[in-house]
């Protein structure tokens, strides 16, 4: 999900806002939040955070067991059905097929609790060769997830930067396909 | 009171009245649940956006000329107890049959195939067939979802498999099912024994009738409980170890009873007999449990065997939404009770 501000850069921090009693949610990335002046006033961050401390929300909210300070503060929202991360934890069912991507980090847990697996391995449909083609980057991005929680726990943060920054372009370019 | 006679000679295809292992399997079922990649699933759907995906099913499968010799029903414009008509005969869920908004249902002439739109998933479509069959039942309804594949675009992950609303159905969207009716197992208080043992492989017992974990005239439907990380063969297969298993098992506890515990298994059986052609006021709970202790004689050898089909007819008869059917009418409970309490009686007679 890209930044509704730049539209640039991945979307790594949500957060909402009530403007004429509506309730707006907002999703920016790391540097146009720092320059939000409703972000800065949300209650729930008195002050942006540092580029660092985000960075660690980020890894944290990927790793595989993710701590619930992590998740209360990383709630990705979907952009298509508007289903978020906390919702589909309360209500266990996913409001579009899109949030199978967006909660991708949080769901190989659950898929091994329920299912015993947590990878597909039946029919596919015929429109196949189209699906195919996803397979390549999903693998990679699977893998760079992995290298990045490999990095923070050895504390190679200029590795995990570069990393984390390859993860969401391939990210990027995965929406561009949809 | 003027009877609805039609409604009395319907038979059912998942219901048979003769086959193979009939006394402890009655029926096989499969479903497949799919949906579409853009559109949002039903929870987070606006009524609107609801009737877009409908509308635009609908018109897929009629340009790819699908389906036209199915009846569409539309829920929405149906009455109560239509909608409970259907879910009583098993063509549409229950969860289908208390949603909200635009949703309907495509049922094939014969009522062996039905497909369910916007329940909980885009599309759920389901098989249902007489004894154990599952192989054969798949091979049907996966070349159905194939058609289907070609005309509406699937959402579909590389990893994940079939996407769907509830992450317990992901991956194949599969789910395999075989109905016994296994009275003995359940008089003996033998059941949670079995719901132990096939929570360890990861299978589902439950009641086919009602709601609820109470199985109604002691009919339980075997389902895979896991639908990730297994081919739909594997699935199947899960089930098909332990079919034979169950069949045993209900079957050595009749012979049990017959051989040790004659004189109260023939009370039993003979106390339903006097209840229900009495023709006093029961309810439908009451009714599926005495129909289910006469099954359960009829292979005892305590009623004749020709009753079968009677009594098969009557699971299906004494439900609410069939009575008043039957009945022509919109019926409160202790009328209902005593209206079955009469259809019963004449029709043992
Ligand atoms: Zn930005
Ligand atoms: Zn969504």
């Amino acid at each position: 999900m890209l930044c509704e501000k730049c539209h640039q850069n991945e979307a790594l921090v949500f957060f909402s806002e009530v403007k004429n009693h509506q309730k707006q949610n907002h999703a920016l990335c790391s540097e146009c939040a720092k320059a939000c002046s409703a972000y800065i006033q949300d209650p729930q961050f008195s002050y942006p955070l540092s580029f660092q401390e985000l960075l660690s929300q980020l890894v944290s909210s990927l790793a595989q067991h993710p701590g619930p300070e992590a998740v209360q503060t990383q709630n990705p929202k979907c952009d298509f059905c508007g289903m978020t991360y906390h919702e589909f934890r309360q209500e266990g069912r996913f409001g579009c097929s899109k949030d199978y991507d967006l909660f991708e980090p949080f769901l190989e847990k659950a898929f091994m609790a329920i299912h015993g697996a947590t990878k597909h391995s039946g029919k596919k449909p015929k429109g196949g060769d189209r699906m195919e083609k996803k397979v390549e980057p999903i693998d990679r991005l699977a893998k760079l997830h992995k290298e990045l929680q490999e990095a923070i726990e050895q504390e190679w943060y200029e590795q995990a930067a570069i990393i984390s920054r390859e993860i969401k372009k391939l990210e990027g370019q995965q929406h561009g396909i949809e | 009171m003027e009877l609805n006679k039609d409604m009395l000679d319907s038979n059912w295809a998942w219901f048979p009245s003769e086959g193979q292992d009939l006394d402890v399997v009655i029926s096989s079922r499969i479903r497949l649940a799919r949906n579409l990649a853009n559109f949002p699933f039903s929870s987070k759907a606006t009524p609107e956006q609801k009737e877009n995906t409908e509308a635009y099913i609908l018109g897929n499968f009629a340009k790819a000329k699908l389906f036209q010799d199915y009846t569409h029903l539309n829920l929405a414009s149906l009455d109560q107890n239509e909608i409970a008509l259907l879910v009583e005969q098993h063509l549409i869920s229950r969860d289908h049959a208390q949603g909200q908004g635009s949703r309907s249902v495509l049922i094939k002439q014969d009522q062996t195939i039905s497909v369910m739109i916007n329940e909980e998933d885009h599309i759920r479509m389901q098989i249902l067939g007489p004894g154990l069959q599952l192989s054969n039942l798949y091979n049907t309804i996966n070349a159905l979802d194939d058609d289907i594949d070609k005309h509406v675009p699937y959402a579909f992950h590389p990893k994940f498999g079939y996407l769907t609303a509830c992450p317990t159905n992901a991956g194949t969207g599969l789910r395999v099912s075989v109905m016994f009716h296994l009275p003995s197992l359940t008089i003996t208080k033998q059941m949670d024994k079995i719901y132990q043992n096939l929570i360890k492989k990861r299978l589902s017992l439950r009641g086919f009738y009602g709601e609820g974990t109470s199985a109604l005239g002691d009919f339980y439907q075997l389902s895979n409980q896991i639908s990730m990380g297994k081919t739909e063969a594997q699935l199947i297969q899960m089930l098909e170890a332990v079919v034979p298993q169950i069949m045993d098992y209900e079957r050595k506890v009749r012979e049990n009873l017959i051989s040790h515990n004659a004189k109260s298994t023939n009370e039993l059986v003979q106390k339903a007999w006097a209840t229900l052609r009495s023709g006093e006021s029961i309810s439908s709970e009451k009714s599926m449990c005495f129909l289910s202790h006469i099954r359960l004689g009829i292979y005892l050898d305590i009623i004749k065997s020709d009753m079968l089909p009677l009594i098969h007819r009557l699971f299906v008869l004494v439900q609410p939404a069939h009575l008043q059917k039957i009945y022509k009418g919109a019926f409160p409970p202790e009328e209902r009770d005593q209206l079955r309490g009469k259809l019963i009686k004449k029709l043992l007679q």
